[in-house]
């Protein structure tokens, strides 16, 4: 029997954790480079950047709710969805509050 | 800002912190506001970044070991992000004398819980977490599981007020009180660190308390040093650096404690 084997989730969250820092790190080398080479506009870079780094933890936590649900462990889904909806919750205040200042 | 000297403290930061089971929080803050001039909420808001490339960095190797205990990580990160979000909510109403006197404080607790440790996790491959993949997250696979859910909210607050990973409090409490092997205490915790980071961390980008081009040369220093640390594990003495960092630690929780009571006088 041709049975499909699901990666584990300990597997598929360092994948998904090692690309996101990759990318990270490849923007923000970008955002801190750019001044050298006579670009003033490195702001958004910097901000994109430290922005992808943030949501590194969260897309590892969706990787292991993918897994789970894939390996069909009921309890651990839901653990990592309320994780995950507490986060979102938090990073959507973050993204569309208005900054009050220092 | 010289950025120079801001990569040398995220560099030192994340070499300590790989080498010594540390979220990278406790120099990272201290340096930046002590040393840098950086305000308080400000460095809290970008050592919290620090955090989560810390994580992020090392966890990816710690998982492939099978070292993290990705359920039972999850399941206390249930309260953690709660207690990040109520102490990064609370450091808004804290004045920076009041917090600095708070991190001279939580620096010397740090020292304490240093100088106890029995011996700093190395990784290698054996005590691993239960097996990856193998068995299912059942409840009550895990000794003392609502004392670890209130400890961590405990250390959630302590990251959101401090801008650190509260790895302190959750090894402790994972190793001593729920019975899990050491080393996979603190890869656990590593990996719980950049979740509860990030949740705190969007409080203080809500109030502008990050400063993205410091965040930035730092996050890059702590994701080089974590590299670093990573490679010089298996050839430097840890017993030797623990001893260097707490001397260090003091020094600067006393000059933190001083410089805050005379603040508040």
């Amino acid at each position: 029997m041709n049975r499909k084997k699901h990666p584990c989730p300990e597997s598929f969250t360092a994948n998904i954790l090692t690309i996101g820092v990759i990318l990270s790190s490849c923007i923000l080398i970008l955002g801190i480079g750019l001044p050298c080479l006579g670009i003033t506009s490195s702001a958004a870079f910097l901000r994109i950047g430290l922005w992808v780094l943030m949501l590194v933890p969260l897309s590892g936590i969706i990787a292991s709710l993918i897994s789970f649900v894939r390996l069909k462990e009921v309890y651990s889904a839901l653990i990592a969805s309320s994780v995950l909806l507490i986060l979102v919750a938090a990073i959507l205040t973050g993204l569309f509050l208005t900054r009050p200042g220092p | 800002m010289n950025s120079i000297i801001l990569f040398i403290v995220g560099a030192c930061a994340g070499t300590l912190g790989s080498l010594l089971g540390l979220g990278g929080g406790v120099i990272i803050v201290p340096a930046l506001n002590l040393f840098l001039g950086v305000p308080i909420h400000t460095a809290i808001g970008t050592s919290l970044i620090g955090v989560i490339a810390t994580s992020t960095g090392a966890v990816g190797f710690f998982l492939k070991k099978g070292l993290v205990d990705l359920r039972l990580g999850l399941t206390l990160e249930l309260t953690t992000t709660l207690g990040a979000i109520t102490g990064a909510l609370v450091t808004g109403s804290l004045s920076p004398d009041l917090l600095r006197l708070i991190y001279g404080l939580f620096l010397l607790y740090i020292v304490w819980s240093m100088a106890r440790r029995p011996e700093t996790a190395k990784i290698g491959p054996p005590q691993k977490a239960g097996g990856p993949s193998k068995g299912h997250a059942r409840r009550g696979r895990w000794k003392n599981i609502h004392f670890g859910l209130f400890a961590s909210f405990f250390a959630g607050i302590l990251s959101g007020l401090l801008g650190v990973g509260g790895g302190t409090i959750k090894i402790p409490a994972m190793y001593l009180i729920m019975g899990l092997p050491l080393k996979v205490a603190t890869a656990t915790s590593t990996y719980m660190i950049g979740i509860t980071a990030l949740a705190s961390s969007t409080i203080y980008e809500i109030r502008g308390y990050i400063d993205y081009q410091i965040a930035a040369v730092v996050t890059l220093g702590v994701l080089t040093g974590s590299l670093m640390g990573s490679r010089l594990s298996s050839r430097i003495s840890t017993k030797a650096l623990r001893w260097t960092f707490i001397v260090v630690l003091i020094i600067l929780s006393v000059q933190l404690i001083i410089k805050g009571a005379a603040g508040l006088r």
